[in-house]
């Protein structure tokens, strides 16, 4: 329970809201764009697989990048993302590497795993501690709050790969249980040390 | 060409009522503004998650240029794209600090095909509510002259759902209820013994929890538990105009459909009162043509069959047809939304479910049933469920990452409880839908202006649906995490209605008991314009019941020579 009380509100009121069949976009939750360029950079490219590869490592089962999951960020960031939303995506990306360089002396992508992994629990913390905005700010509405943490693009950055993991097909064959076709609805099983919880789409 | 009915909009209640007109021997014309949709090829619920492009999100450069209103409907996404009107093409316009939302389809079958699903009976306390309390006109008709028109409807359409013997939530021709998981089980148990009279149940829905041979004889079968309803079912176990009710018209060899046609305005006779004939444009070439019949179902929903009316002026009628009461476009309503509590809630540890049931829980109204109401009259139900709390939520929490957000995801998290208010919203004048005077769409047809606001006796009412929410909740152990605090932008309930009401008085109202306009005998109503008072109810099942009731009546005039 005290694990869960920590959870944040926005994706739970996120994900309740979805299970009711409510407002799903938000409205003006990123920074002005910098006009980033419409595609990654070689070297953003380079570090998005480190990132995807530390964050969601190959353990017993794949991880992000033997999930797909950088190809499809690249291809989201040229064919889905908006200026605004590059401009989150790239900065957060330039400030990992930025900070890698500064704390470790070396590139994100050229640290050692566990270097990596110590590097990136560190800066996942920071970037992601919330951010009181003044009564004024605007709050986005109750399905959509306005994200505000210290680094709205990692938090973008972190939940795409993450999302994008669990939408995967390696992903929804070895980690979640995924049933495309459940056919008759069950509403009592014990769980046993085998049962895998089953991916929620919105609020399922 | 001409045909015995035509039929203007193929959505819940057009689909309905071309399948009555259809069967009781008429030729019948649908006509749809939007694209033709084949069930066969272009519903996409055979997509693995991992086949949707962009992670199944509409790329965002062309949600704010061509969706920006749609997109705030939750099952907006690249999968149901098709369905959605572009909001470039089909702007509103609102007084400026006065948003509403009108969210529609742009295909065949039109919001049917992406409804909520949930289907719930008006009762005679919501048919006499007005009558009581004062509030608008009374509705010409009583729960007895609806009741065997929802039993048609349910056992055509299929309807999940218990039967509990509520008064103001009538029991209907029920398929076996989408049973409460054990978290669900419990809350009901807690909540029904701190408040005696409140009842947690089953949500009622337009799904086949188990088809029965009128469905499966139309290629329908049971629901597969998959809960991308909204995305076309190709097992038809949901209830749309596509899966049920225009096969069940087609079957009939009576059927004719033309899409891509926007109806710019009914042709009435000036001798005989009477409309002969439909003009529309051709939504791809903007050219002008006609159709002609002996009568006409207006169903282009609640904002669209006003906005035909009030574009049908003519010399003797210039404020539009159907008008003498200047009550067209006006009593807009759409209930309360968005009001959710959520808490996390001690269920059983152990336990979880399998599918993804197409329903939740629903809470029958019982403000101003068996509990007072504080300051407000009518009342609210609520929808919501109990789950176990996703993988999201486990895993993505600040400094965690690499392989424990994998072990992470593998945890069952704990009960996540949800319960949302749905509102009455009482009869306004003052809500209202006009022509706008200057500003056209790409096919020359005034732009409707709306203008909404809610009362003092829905604010009210807000303060009680969350106070509620919550004391049950945490009645039932449940902590509560977060509520929301005001109601969702109006129209995004997607129960809009009232803008050409039923009533007795053709001075007050824009339709007699039988969905026919006072003023011309050939024309009847049978959407969400029709409804005298918004009930709490989601609004369907009792626009599909009018529909039907309404073209029986209208065929038995017909043979009688009436019209």
């Amino acid at each position: 329970m005290q694990q869960f009380l920590e959870m944040d509100r926005r994706s739970l009121i996120q994900r309740a809201m979805l299970l009711l069949g409510a407002t799903a976009v938000g409205a003006c939750d990123f920074l002005p764009g910098a006009g980033a360029a419409k595609v990654l950079s070689t070297d953003q490219l380079k570090l998005l697989d480190a990132f995807a590869a530390t964050l969601i490592p190959k353990t017993t089962t794949p991880g992000a990048v033997e999930a797909g999951v950088p190809k499809l960020l690249a291809q989201m960031y040229t064919d889905w993302a908006s200026d605004e939303t590059r401009s989150l995506l790239s900065g957060a990306l330039d400030r990992i590497e930025a900070a890698a360089r500064k704390t470790a002396g070396k590139g994100f992508a050229e640290l050692a795993p566990d270097a990596r992994q110590s590097f990136l629990a560190a800066h996942d913390k920071a970037a992601l501690v919330d951010v009181p905005q003044p009564p004024s700010a605007p709050k986005g509405n109750p399905f959509a709050p306005v994200v505000s943490v210290v680094d709205n693009g990692y938090a973008k950055l972190k939940d795409l790969v993450a999302t994008l993991y669990y939408s995967s097909e390696a992903a929804l064959t070895t980690e979640l249980a995924f049933d495309a076709v459940p056919g008759k609805w069950q509403p009592s099983i014990k769980i046993t040390p085998e049962t895998r919880p089953a991916v929620t789409f919105g609020g399922f | 060409m001409t045909f015995d009915a035509i039929v203007i909009g193929s959505g819940m209640s057009g689909g309905i009522a071309a399948k009555e007109l259809c069967e009781r021997g008429l030729k019948v014309l649908v006509i749809e503004r939007g694209k033709n949709i084949d069930p066969a090829t272009d519903y996409t619920d055979n997509k693995m998650p991992w086949e949707l492009p962009n992670n199944n999100g509409v790329p965002q450069d062309e949600v704010a240029e061509h969706y920006p209103m749609q997109s705030m409907c939750y099952a907006f996404s690249a999968a149901t794209k098709q369905f959605w009107a572009k909001d470039s093409e089909q702007p509103i316009s609102t007084p400026e600090g006065k948003p509403f939302a009108w969210i529609k389809g742009d295909h065949l079958g039109g919001r049917s095909v992406m409804w909520g699903r949930q289907s719930y009976r008006l009762s005679e306390m919501d048919l006499s509510a007005n009558a009581k309390d004062g509030h608008g006109v009374d509705w010409p008709i009583r729960y007895a002259d609806l009741a065997p028109w929802y039993d048609h409807v349910e056992k055509f359409i299929g309807v999940a759902g218990s039967k509990e013997g509520l008064p103001q939530l009538p029991d209907g021709e029920f398929l076996p209820a989408f049973e409460l998981n054990d978290a669900e089980k419990q809350f009901k148990a807690s909540v029904e013994k701190s408040f005696p009279g409140r009842k947690v149940i089953s949500g009622r829905t337009a799904n086949l929890s188990e088809a029965q041979p009128q469905h499966t004889e139309l290629g329908r079968t049971s629901c597969q538990n998959r809960s991308i309803c909204e995305r076309g079912c190709q097992f038809k176990a949901v209830h749309s105009s596509l899966n049920s009710s225009l096969p069940a018209a087609r079957r009939t060899g009576n059927l004719t459909i033309v899409t891509d046609a926007i109806v710019h305005s009914l042709v009435q006779d000036p001798k005989s009162g009477k409309i002969t004939s439909v003009k529309v444009i051709d939504a791809k070439t903007k050219e002008g043509r006609t159709y002609e019949a002996k009568i006409f179902f207006l169903n282009a929903s609640t904002m669209g069959s006003a906005q035909i009316l009030l574009n049908s002026a003519n010399e003797a009628n210039p404020r539009g047809l159907a008008n003498g009461s200047d009550q067209v476009g006006r009593n807009i309503m759409d209930h309360l939304y968005g009001l959710a509590t959520i808490a996390i809630f001690p269920g059983p540890e152990d336990s979880y479910y399998h599918g993804r049931r197409p329903t939740g829980i629903y809470i029958p109204r019982f403000r101003n049933v068996t509990e007072e109401g504080d300051g407000f009259v009518r009342g609210y139900g609520y929808q919501g469920g109990v789950s176990r709390t996703g993988w999201k939520q486990m895993a993505l929490q600040p400094g965690v990452v690499g392989a424990e957000i994998k072990e992470r995801a593998h945890t069952f998290g704990p009960w996540t409880a949800v319960v949302a208010g749905f509102g009455e919203v009482l009869p306004n004048p003052e809500n209202r839908m006009t022509l706008h005077a200057s500003r056209t769409d790409k096919w020359g047809m005034a732009i409707p202006h709306i203008d909404y606001s809610i009362g003092a006796n829905e604010k009210a009412m807000i303060k009680q649906i969350q106070a509620d929410g919550r004391a049950m909740l945490e009645a039932a152990g449940g902590k509560v995490v977060t509520q929301t605090s005001d109601a969702a932008m109006p129209g995004l309930g997607i129960h809009e209605m009232g803008t050409a009401r039923m009533g007795h008085d053709p001075k007050t109202s824009v339709l007699n008991k039988w969905n026919q306009t006072h003023e011309i005998a050939n024309l009847f109503i049978t959407d969400g314009s029709a409804m005298t008072s918004s009930g709490c109810q989601n609004p369907s099942l009792t626009y599909m019941a009018l529909s039907a009731r309404a073209a029986d009546h209208a065929v038995k005039l017909m043979k009688e020579g009436a019209l």
